[in-house]
């Protein structure tokens, strides 16, 4: 993905990490993965910026983390929305609708100058 | 905080919390490692890369592995930081609440630890603040850790160690001559007549060098001090008044600097007030009292003492000196001794190498700390302490013991929490915090009790002890008992944990294990010997004190104090210059007095024994028979009585007492006077003394001795029979003596102050109280700390009592199986009875023992507290001995009956 678009991810990211969370835990490769696909890998993110966004994201009590064990059998760091990060996911989503149809809007709109 | 304790204790659950900075590092390796070796495998399964090339893709998807690590473990880092925090604040909320659910569960050990730490803190916080405020305390000067005092101690043949103030000549031989002091003031007090619209008022006066002022670094609030210009040779009358007099008389007018204040002698212009607070150390050179919170002066005169006066040997100034930093007492009083030398060949007027060597004539050079204390003030309070502090020690046994028992009751909770995986950190805080818990709470009560205990101290604290009645409870006594507290609180919440270690052993034993291994009855029995010991000790010096007391109040005073009800007056030399007209008013002051209803006899003196009694001493003379040339005469009280003195007071004397027919006041014929047993069996031994002639005081004068009183101790109860001599004279400031049937003198000084408001409006009346008031007072300090003593001595016994009773009941609860097994087997009552009851005396009597021998060797710190009963007075140990016996025996016979009730059948069954 082009550089410019990375301003925008990071400042989605942790909605999106949220998002992907509320499906059920996951480590965090799992979460890379899941947004790879639904975004039919259209929206990739530098992997790494991940994980400071999970800890700092568990650091505030958004989300739980624990270890665990994958399907093949290795150990890796769960990670799990709290009843706070539902919250937080929320209040996220709203407000990222508000800004869409904000930016929508304007968007949208014709005709605009000095009349 | 919820949340955060939620998502902590899921992640504990699988894994504990990363507490180290170590395994940090080590978890974000690993997470951000399995995320990279997920995609690589992916990579060479999905797109069929090489490990290497797989490598490298990840690597770049990834980004920079190092700074996303280092910022993951920065964030990880902060959160465990955090939570251990939340972790420990949660930890004590949780163990705190748990502690005290815990301790309200067992009521009866909370309370009694409770009240009994309570007591123990609060008394030891009451008596601590004492000692701070009396002894620890500096004086209330600028730099006064150099403040000293500087008197001549001498030897009085016949009458013992006395401490008198410098001569005039004395005193500025050594302000010339001194290479010790920065500064050194002499001071007299007095009092003053002050005449004002309101009328006449006596106030109190501190005549003073100006050097007295520099030497105590006072400043004035308002205008000036006095300085050495004022204090010349008739020098200015001029006063400086103190901070409290201006404020209380002028309303603090600044005004009145420069006006003149109407005195009962000269007017003197007011040129300042003294800074607030400002007093004198001591009220004077004789005056055995002393006060730390100085002696109050309502006003300050100037000595202008004059260096030409033909020397005499005359020691009324009181002087203090500043030394000069570095100079120690002991090296001033050196300088000072070797000064001293040059007295006979420098004042052959007032001292002689035969005075000072038949005298033992020194000069002494005190922290003034140490004089104002005196030798046993500090002492007495030092051992009251001790007292108390044993006290406390007998508590935190008692208390000691509760928690020993109450810990083996606990051994299972501990072996479970210690199996369980709790650390030895966590056990600390569990137990710490219960014991902690109950030992603040015990100390906040403590600072209630001590409050309580403190004013009841004052109540019957005697009125000269120093700075006694400003004591107040301050902060220092609130960290005094909570550092007690924690102290304590340490101390308990460790006994248990000294024991957790092989605590797990209880589980195997399945709850049988619950016999105290032989160490800690060891401890517990050690325990209460140590107590039964302390107790002893105490309970001996109480009983010492109390021995004491009742030798004092045995002492025949010689005078009968009921209903007798004494006052001042003091005649304003203006009005009075003459003797005739001091007589004259004296007289028809008496038989008005006398004629007030419930009066029944009337007189006067000028020095009310038991009260400050003779000032000093004065040489007395025997008519028509000098003294050996190598003998001084003896120095003796000399007072002065108006007829009716010793009948009011009750004073037996022998021949006949004064009457008004004896009072010349033109001083033309000869006097008569009145001497004690004491002095008339060293002047004229196996004669008869009534008939001789005496002269006190070294004039011209001659007394007919017409009397001789058998007894009178003047000087003080715990003082030999005073050598005195009572010549019948007029004064013009007088104590006055009155007999009534009531003894109250608020029905009486009202009659009295009509009768001078007739008489003379400017003669005041002060200082009104009966004399058994005045003979309270003189054995205050004894009764005071016998009474505090036998306070701390009956606490220490109930609490040894107590926990004998403590540990005897446990006992009981611990044999009962084997009771139970004595008693299947024929052991009858008495027999069980015994077992109990010698266990306890075993215990009893070594402590008794133990406590036998340190009161032998330690009862000598009394000493100087005691009269007329020697420190290890048998009967006061014996006594001790047998009472601490007979209180372990009665503690020990509720758990004893309980013993002998064992059912055998129940008990085993039970075991």
């Amino acid at each position: 993905m082009a550089a410019s678009d990375l301003d925008l991810v990071r400042g989605t990211l942790d909605l999106l990490i949220l998002k992907t969370l509320s499906w059920g835990p996951m480590h965090g490769l799992a979460v890379v993965r899941w947004i790879e696909q639904t975004t039919h890998e259209q929206l990739q993110i530098e992997e790494g910026a991940l994980y400071p966004a999970l800890h700092r994201m568990e650091e505030k009590g958004w989300l739980d983390a624990e270890w665990g064990y994958t399907e093949r059998n290795r150990k890796a760091k769960f990670y799990r929305l709290s009843t706070r990060g539902r919250k937080q996911l929320a209040s996220e989503l709203s407000r990222w609708s508000r800004y869409t149809s904000v930016v929508g809007l304007v968007i949208a709109a014709r005709g605009a100058g000095a009349r | 905080m919820s949340w955060a304790n939620e998502g902590w204790r899921n992640l504990r659950r699988v894994f504990r919390l990363p507490l180290t900075r170590k395994r940090i590092d080590q978890e974000v390796d690993d997470e951000l490692r399995f995320h990279l070796e997920g995609r690589i495998e992916e990579l060479m399964e999905r797109e069929q890369l090489t490990r290497a090339a797989a490598e490298r893709e990840a690597r770049k998807r990834f980004g920079d592995f190092d700074a996303y690590r280092r910022e993951a473990r920065d964030i990880d880092d902060r959160t465990m930081r955090y939570r251990s925090r939340i972790e420990l604040l949660d930890t004590l909320t949780r163990e705190i609440r748990h502690s005290a659910h815990v301790l309200l569960r067992t009521p009866a050990f909370s309370l009694i630890t409770f009240i009994t730490l309570a007591i123990g803190i609060g008394a030891t916080t009451a008596i601590y603040t004492v000692v701070d405020e009396v002894v620890l305390r500096p004086l209330p000067y600028r730099n006064a850790d150099r403040i000293v005092s500087v008197m001549h101690p001498a030897t009085v043949p016949g009458s013992g160690e006395s401490k008198w103030g410098l001569s005039q000549a004395g005193y500025l031989y050594f302000k010339e001559q001194n290479h010790s002091f920065e500064d050194l003031g002499a001071y007299m007090t007095g009092t003053m007549t002050i005449l004002s619209d309101q009328g006449a008022e006596q106030v109190r006066r501190g005549q003073v060098t100006a050097s007295l002022f520099t030497t105590l670094q006072a400043r004035a609030a308002l205008g000036r001090l006095i300085t050495p210009q004022d204090d010349q040779p008739n020098g200015p009358p001029i006063v400086v008044l103190s901070y409290e007099y201006w404020q209380r008389h002028f309303g603090g007018a600044r005004t009145v600097v420069g006006t003149m204040l109407q005195t009962s002698g000269v007017p003197r212009q007011i040129i300042g007030v003294a800074e607030p607070g400002l007093s004198l150390p001591r009220p004077g050179a004789f005056s055995s009292k002393s006060d730390l919170a100085g002696f109050g002066v309502d006003v300050w005169t100037p000595m202008q003492l004059n260096p030409n006066d033909r020397p005499v040997n005359s020691h009324q100034y009181a002087a203090i000196g500043r030394l000069e930093p570095g100079v120690t007492p002991e090296a001033a009083q050196r300088d000072l001794s070797a000064l001293m030398r040059d007295f006979p060949s420098k004042f052959p007027t007032a001292y002689t190498d035969k005075f000072i060597s038949q005298f033992n004539f020194r000069v002494s050079v005190l922290p003034m700390r140490d004089e104002v204390l005196g030798p046993t003030l500090a002492k007495a309070l030092w051992v009251l302490f001790g007292a108390v502090a044993i006290v406390l020690f007998i508590a935190c046994a008692n208390v000691a013991n509760l928690f020993l028992v109450r810990m083996e009751a606990r051994r299972r909770e501990s072996a479970i929490r210690t199996a369980l995986g709790a650390d030895r950190a966590h056990m600390a805080i569990h137990f710490l915090s219960e014991s902690l818990l109950l030992t603040v709470a015990a100390a906040l009560a403590g600072i209630v009790v001590a409050r309580i205990g403190l004013g009841a101290i004052l109540a019957i604290a005697p009125v000269d002890i120093a700075r006694l009645s400003t004591v107040r409870l301050n902060g220092m006594s609130a960290l005094f008992a909570l550092t007690l507290a924690l102290v304590a609180g340490v101390v308990f919440g460790l006994i248990p944990l000294a024991r957790t270690a092989v605590d797990v052993r209880t589980l195997r034993e399945g709850g049988r294990g619950m016999t105290a291994s032989s160490g800690q009855r060891a401890v517990r029995n050690g325990l209460v010997v140590g107590q039964v010991a302390l107790a002893l000790v105490l309970l001996a010096a109480a009983g010492l004190m109390l021995r004491s007391f009742a030798n004092l109040r045995n002492v025949k005073s010689g005078l009968n104090p009921a209903g007798v009800v004494v006052f001042e007056t003091s005649l304003p030399f203006s009005d009075f210059k003459t003797r005739e007209q001091i007589s004259i008013f004296q007289q028809e002051f008496q038989r008005r007095v006398a004629a007030l209803p419930g009066v029944q006899r009337v007189g006067a003196t000028n020095s009310l024994p038991l009260q400050d009694y003779a000032n000093g001493c004065t040489s007395v003379f025997r008519e028509g028979r000098p003294y050996e040339a190598k003998q001084e005469p003896p120095c003796v009280a000399t007072e002065w009585a108006l007829p009716g003195f010793y009948e009011s007071l009750g004073i037996q004397v022998r021949g006949r007492t004064p009457a008004w027919s004896d009072v010349d006041p033109t001083g033309k014929s000869r006097g008569t006077a009145v001497v004690t047993k004491a002095l008339a069996d060293r002047l004229w031994p196996n004669e008869e003394p009534i008939g001789m002639g005496i002269n006190a005081g070294g004039g011209g004068g001659l007394q007919t001795v017409v009397g001789v009183i058998p007894e009178l101790r003047g000087h003080g109860l715990d003082q030999p029979p005073s050598e005195a001599v009572i010549v019948t004279a007029l004064s013009g400031y007088t104590v006055w003596t009155v007999k009534t049937a009531s003894g109250d003198p608020s029905t009486l000084v009202p009659g009295v102050r009509r009768i001078l408001a007739e008489m003379n409006p400017r003669v005041p009346v002060v200082n009104a109280r009966t004399m058994g008031d005045v003979v309270a007072r003189s054995t205050s300090r004894a009764s005071f700390i016998m009474t505090l003593l036998a306070l701390a001595g009956s606490m220490a016994l109930l609490l040894s009592a107590l926990g004998i009773y403590g540990v005897i009941s446990y006992l009981v609860t611990q044999r009962r199986s084997e009771i139970g097994v004595r008693v299947a087997l024929g052991a009858r009552l008495p027999q069980v009875a015994a077992l109990i009851l010698g266990q306890s005396m075993r215990l009893t009597v070594f402590g008794v023992v133990i406590g036998l021998v340190a009161a032998v060797l330690g009862m000598r710190v009394l000493g100087s507290l005691l009269f007329e009963v020697s420190p290890t007075d048998p009967a006061v140990l014996i006594g001790t001995a047998v009472t601490l016996v007979l209180i372990a025996a009665v503690a020990s016979l509720a758990p004893t009956r309980r013993a002998a009730r064992i059912d055998p059948v129940e008990a085993m069954r039970g075991a």
